[in-house]
């Protein structure tokens, strides 16, 4: 949805900062040029000579031209017909074999999954571990270069020119985009952001929902490869034999390299590579160019093997800090040095072509070549990759499950019975071993081949005894019965509850511990960051702060006054039973208050349970679901979930009942709450009032006249220009007017019609600087209503402006709110204009203008009141929006840019210093439903005041 | 004849076939569309948008959703206006021909407002009826949950209920969520106003007399109760067409606006699954936002004025009908 401005849902906006996909291993190369950005750079070194690690096996009968695929442990590689074979990297054994029966690109491995784009349009799932098919997908279009998977969607390009995203679990179709022209080259990715080629010049880059972030067209160009991205900038090469470098914020162009008249010019139809640095790549000349990527200008150009191919050269050379590997014009594997491209080593295959585009890791290189032969070349000292496996234990040689063993940067989680499996080459390390409640643990290890059946030893964490007290921070009394959670260092994590007496005690580890007080319905929990360095901590002071009435203090405070309006309001009671008793003794019925006056009071305490409800929806959708689902449901119990609801919400309603609202960030302000809408909400009301009282004479007027003939012209052109009213967008409407009267509100007014108050400009005929009752929020001082403080400075040309803006604004509102108004008006006016009395009155020889204003009207009104009630929410909307294209500092307005802004960025994700978004938003919202439900109250009891016959039958 | 025939005069056989050709709600329906011009071009219009709405669905079928785009339109400063090629011109910065845009989005917005307004009728009219003839618990509880909902602008409410709900949402189902719960922010409109009126009539003598006759609760309540309280559904449901098309526009409009305009500070926020998606309201916002670009000026007319259009011509369809229906189901109020 909201094109582009959702969080994806794989990234919690709350929680701890784990990366869903482990960062690639010396042993990953697991797309098409090796990762998402298509850099073809790895920061491991590759093969320092053509030494092959086991004698090649022939995978398959038929050439290998798209690229392998690696990962620790196995090698994947298709042919040309789809056959897909997986070798075990250690000894290029076969571990599966199946076939997809059409030509695949370079596969893409993630999540244990290998996705294969065939030009079939198909795109194929499988299970890594045993080529199983997990799903397939029609693109009806041919995939022509590799594919990719970032967070959870496999994007892929077709010769139809569409970008797809699917659901890599489910294969289906997320979104997609069209790009007009076929897409040769495989989509690339960078911070979120996708890009793709057409082969004609189109450039798109969407975000990961399918929203476009830019989109651009380079002329004159054809495109046989997509982008490689490095350091933010978009390296493209044109088979032209010209490398184009863009800005990947904007798309905008950097620089062009030309090959045009270079002795070794041809067309480039092999991705380049870049490390950001540098942009390499070889020609159909057999050119092999190194240029700088800041600036486009010629680093270096090889001559190592000037020869043009008879075909084309496919094969994407991969860029590695100590070489630069590439497949030349004569069919000969190159590593040149990348600082001056120097040829370090070369293997001629001699005559048999190679498309396929090498998979480059530590140590090796993999490469597929047309006699179906999977080449790996590694030098046999350092194959690398032995197995280490071994055991996690405590002293009593029970198994520790959950351990971390890290060795040589690579890392794993020990499984229930302690074992762990780690793959490293020979060397020296240091293996790491650590878990929650254990010390860590470091071995050197040395390792010269396969080593099995390590025993690490882990000792239990050493901890501190902390102990100390929970106090009421109000009353300083013991708070017996709080739940305290102790998190430490590596996931360590120990509970207690307070004895009777307020005491706890908790072992802590050394270091930065967090202590959580909580669990109780009564106080404000509380999270404390306690330091341990070495020693027991004792005599800690915990102060809880009482939830409002609960508290003891509370009570211990009031207690006198409860008890005199308790004993108050037990006289009253009294009184007003004998007083219902007297009345009936004399015949009357014993109700005191009047129907009127019962209606008053039914109808007066709905407010509360109608605030409280609201209360609850904003908590539920503006903080509690949210929160919930930025946790994904990782092991919370529905038990516990409601408990966090109740305590969340006790909280919430608290805070927002009390006033304690916090600080919120608002454009370039950051103050607290209460001071935005002690600033904005004046603005908001006197607008209010000014366009009620236009919409109101308006809506009467027309309504009344309108329902007096129904069919008339009158009621027709109404019905006609309320429909339009209704039916064409607000903005559209005062957009439209604000065009057309721009310039002679300027005019008239000397100052645009933007903002309440003059603006800047205005000041400048008008001495010079703003009143200093203006302050820094735009707001007026004291009372915040402009136009009144205006009147309390006498500063009449001020209020001359104000007033006229306010006008200006409140008459477009009124034409488009009366516009919904006297949809619903105009029945009850009809209905009423028939009344008997109304007749009768006729009958009497009333003149008719008399019988509409006075007899109908006076009948209507209250109907017409009631209906105002009911609109009123429909008119904030409508004022909203105008305050917003007016850029009025109302709280209409705010809330309309909190409400996107917290749409996009999520609820509750803490901005800069501890400002919490979504407060603002949830304050202002209270605010308006204040203001609704104080006009639903007025105007029902307005409505009943005039007509007695709407009260409620009394028995 | 046989003998027991009775002689009619001549006008009560006229009186006599009429009522019988009205007995049935179906003919009832059928006579008064002749009668009812405003009925006839109301259902007139809407049926030209379905069956367009069908041949673009027949057309596209499930490409519905992706609009072709055009990248030398989507640069262009000066996008070209109608023509005969382009009837309705072109947007740029989208790059879409807006009326085929238009025409693509038929069957969306008629599924979206068919399903908003069809779930929300449905919920409004029963439960108000319900509520209004049962009394009694079943209303207090009806009432009080309808009292709360229409204390919150309907437009607010169904983003805060968005924005809470869509993290639990595949991606590409945004718009049904929005959909189902735009339903549930638009049945109170409904369902007061047809208590209120189901109260009234249920005190009717004739409600009394279905009773006395020993008419079971539910079929007082469909043949007697519903039928007579749907006058105000009518009179409501264009003004729910305004409250789609509102959020439908105005946030896509103000995510848009933003762009322009570094002083604002709005975000996109749309439930639709992309930016260049074929929804009447989308296209409207897009339209305005950029043909009224630089602000002021009313160069590119063409990209606000027919998707406002299409929406107009739909609305005035809808409340036609919807006027139509109200006489047909009122005559007493008919004008």
């Amino acid at each position: 949805m909201a094109s582009g401005a959702r969080p994806s849902p794989m990234h919690p906006a709350v929680g701890l900062p784990r990366s869903s996909t482990p960062p690639p291993g010396p042993f990953d190369w697991a797309t098409f040029h090796g990762d998402s950005n298509r850099s073809g750079f790895t920061s491991v070194r590759g093969p320092s000579g053509p030494t092959e690690a086991w004698s090649p096996p022939q995978a398959t009968p038929l050439p290998i031209r798209a690229g392998p695929v690696v990962n620790s442990t196995r090698i994947y590689a298709a042919d040309i017909v789809g056959n897909v074979v997986a070798l075990n990297r250690v000894n290029g054994s076969v571990a599966w074999r199946t076939t997809v029966w059409s030509a695949p690109t370079t596969p893409t491995l993630a999540g244990g999954r290998l996705f294969l784009g065939c030009d079939n349009g198909l795109l194929y799932a499988l299970n890594a571990a045993n080529g199983a098919l997990l799903w397939t997908t029609n693109l009806s279009s041919a995939i022509l270069q590799g594919t990719l998977d970032v967070s959870g969607e496999v994007i892929a390009g077709t010769d139809g020119g569409k970008l797809f995203a699917l659901n890599d679990t489910t294969g289906h179709l997320l979104w997609s985009r069209t790009i007009g022209s076929p897409i040769a080259g495989a989509p690339a990715e960078s911070g979120g952001v996708l890009y793709a080629a057409g082969s004609s010049g189109q450039l798109l880059a969407v975000n990961l929902t399918g929203a476009p972030v830019w989109s651009e067209k380079l002329r004159n160009v054809s495109l046989d490869v997509g982008f490689a991205i490095g350091r933010s900038r978009l390296f493209l090469a044109e088979t032209n034999g010209n490398v184009t470098a863009l800005s990947a914020a904007n798309g905008s162009t950097l620089w062009n390299f030309s090959t045009a008249g270079s002795p070794l010019e041809g067309a480039i139809q092999a991705t380049p590579a870049t490390d950001g640095y540098s942009v390499d790549w070889i020609d159909g000349g057999g050119g092999i160019y190194s240029v700088y990527a800041s600036n486009g200008t010629l680093r270096w150009l090889s001559n190592a093997s000037q020869v043009s191919a008879g075909y084309p050269l496919l094969s994407a050379p991969v860029l590695t800090p100590t070489g630069f590997y590439v497949i030349d014009g004569s069919e000969t594997l190159d590593d040149l040095n990348p600082v001056n491209g120097a040829l370090r080593w070369s293997f001629p295959y001699g005559g048999l072509t190679v498309y396929s585009s090498p998979a480059v890791i530590a140590n090796g290189l993999v490469i597929g070549t047309d006699d179906g032969v999977v080449d790996y070349f590694s030098p046999p000292s350092s194959l690398a990759s032995w197995p280490i496996s071994g055991q996690t234990v405590d002293p009593n040689g029970t198994p520790l499950a959950n351990v971390t063993v890290e060795l040589n940067s690579r890392s794993t989680l020990t499984s229930p019975d302690g074992s762990f499996l780690l793959y490293a080459a020979n060397g020296s390390y240091v293996l790491l071993a650590g878990g929650a409640g254990t010390e860590p643990l470091s071995v050197p290890l040395t390792v010269t081949g396969p080593i099995s059946g390590l025993r690490l030893v882990l000792l239990p964490l050493a901890t501190f005894l902390l102990s100390g007290r929970l106090i009421d921070h109000d009353s300083g009394r013991a708070v017996p019965g709080a739940s305290i959670v102790l998190v430490g260092p590596g996931g360590y994590q120990a509970g207690t509850l307070s004895s009777s007496d307020g005491n706890f005690s908790v072992r802590a580890p050394n270091g930065t511990d967090y202590l959580s007080v909580g669990g109780l319905a009564t106080y404000f929990g509380l999270s404390e960051h306690i330091v341990v360095n070495g020693s027991p901590l004792s005599g800690l002071r915990v102060e809880l702060t009482p939830v409002g009435l609960a508290a003891p203090g509370f009570f211990d405070a009031y207690a006198p006054y409860l008890l005199l309006a308790g004993l108050g309001m037990g006289a009253l009671v009294a009184w007003l039973a004998e007083v219902s008793r007297r009345r009936r003794l004399v015949g009357l019925s014993g109700r005191i208050l009047s129907r009127f006056g019962r209606y008053v009071l039914m109808r007066a305490s709905l407010m509360p349970v109608q605030l409280l409800a609201l209360l609850a929806l904003l908590f539920a959708f503006g903080s509690f679901l949210p929160s919930v689902a930025a946790k994904a449901f990782t092991g919370v119990g529905s038990w516990k979930l409601l408990q966090d609801f109740f305590e969340g919400f006790l909280a919430f309603a608290w805070s927002m009942v009390s006033g304690d609202w916090g600080y919120a960030a608002y454009g370039h302000l950051s103050e607290p709450v209460t001071t935005y809408i002690a600033w904005w909400l004046p603005y908001t009301l006197e607008l209010m009032a000014f366009a009620l009282v236009i919409s109101a004479a308006l809506g009467y007027a027309a309504g009344l006249r309108a329902g007096w003939k129904p069919d008339g012209p009158f009621d027709v052109g109404t019905r006609l220009a309320s429909l339009l009213g209704l039916l064409v967008p607000s903005f559209l409407v005062i957009l439209l007017v604000l065009g057309g009267t721009y310039s002679y509100f300027v005019h008239a007014v000397g100052d645009t019609p933007y903002g309440i108050t003059p603006n800047l400009a205005w000041y400048d005929t008008h001495g010079g600087l703003p009143p200093n009752w203006v302050g820094i929020g735009g707001n007026t001082l004291p009372t915040g209503f402009p136009l009144v403080d205006a009147a309390l400075h006498t500063d009449g040309s001020f209020f001359a402006v104000v007033l006229a803006k306010t006008l200006f604004q409140a008459t477009l509102i009124a034409i488009v709110y009366v516009a919904i108004f006297l949809r619903y008006a105009r029945h009850s006016a009809a209905e009423h204009a028939r009344a008997l009395s109304v007749v009768a009155a006729r009958s009497r020889g009333v003149p008719e203008g008399r019988l509409l204003w006075y007899h109908t009207g006076r009948r209507a009104l209250p109907e017409f009141v009631l209906l105002f009630a009911i609109t009123l929410p429909v008119y904030i909307g409508t004022q909203a929006v105008a305050e917003a294209l007016f850029s009025d500092p109302g709280v209409g307005n705010v809330l309309l840019t909190e409400m996107t802004q917290v749409a996009s960025s999520g609820f509750g994700i803490t901005h800069g210093q501890g400002f919490v978004a979504g407060n603002l938003y949830q304050v202002t919202i209270l605010f308006l439903f204040l203001v609704v439900l104080g006009g639903n109250l007025l105007a029902d009891i307005i409505a009943r005041y005039l007509d007695p016959r709407l009260l409620p039958e009394g028995r | 004849m046989t003998a027991l025939a009775v002689e009619l005069e001549p006008w009560e056989e006229e009186a006599l076939v009429s009522l019988r050709a009205a007995r049935t709600p179906v003919r009832r329906i059928l006579r008064s569309l002749a009668r009812n011009p405003s009925l006839l071009t109301g259902i007139t219009i809407l049926g030209v948008y379905a069956t367009l709405g069908l041949l673009a669905w027949l057309q596209y079928g499930s490409g519905v959703g992706v609009l072709p785009l055009s990248f030398a339109w989507a640069q262009s400063l000066s996008p070209p206006g109608p023509t005969l090629a382009h009837p309705f011109g072109i947007m740029n910065v989208l790059g879409i021909d807006v009326a085929n845009a238009l025409y693509e989005a038929i069957p969306w917005d008629l599924a979206i407002l068919g399903s908003i307004l069809g779930l929300a009728v449905a919920l409004g009219t029963v439960a108000g009826a319900w509520a209004g003839y049962a009394r009694g618990p079943i209303d207090w509880v009806v009432t009080s949950l309808v009292d709360l909902l229409l204390s919150v602008p309907p437009f607010f409410l169904v983003i805060v209920l968005f924005v809470g709900l869509y993290n639990f949402v595949p991606v590409g189902y945004t718009l049904v969520l929005f959909v189902l719960l735009f339903a549930v922010v638009l049945w109170p409109y409904y369902a007061r106003p047809v208590r209120s009126r189901a109260e009234s009539v249920t005190a009717e003598p004739y409600v009394e007399a279905a009773r006395a006759a020993g008419g079971s609760r539910a079929r007082i309540l469909t043949r007697h109760i519903l039928p007579n309280s749907l006058d105000p559904v009518f009179a409501q449901i264009p003004i729910d067409v305004y409250q789609v098309f509102f959020v439908l526009t105005v946030f896509p409009f103000l995510g848009c606006w933003a762009q322009g305009s570094p002083g604002h500070a709005f975000a996109w926020l749309t439930p639709l699954p992309s930016a260049a998606f074929p929804e009447w309201g989308n296209l409207l916002a897009q339209g305005v936002c950029y043909g009224l670009q630089p602000a002021g000026s009313l160069n590119f007319w063409w990209m606000y004025t027919f998707p406002a259009l299409v929406l107009i011509l739909f609305g005035v369809a809808v409340a036609l009908t919807t006027d139509g229906l109200s006489a047909v189901f009122q005559p007493r109020v008919a004008r």
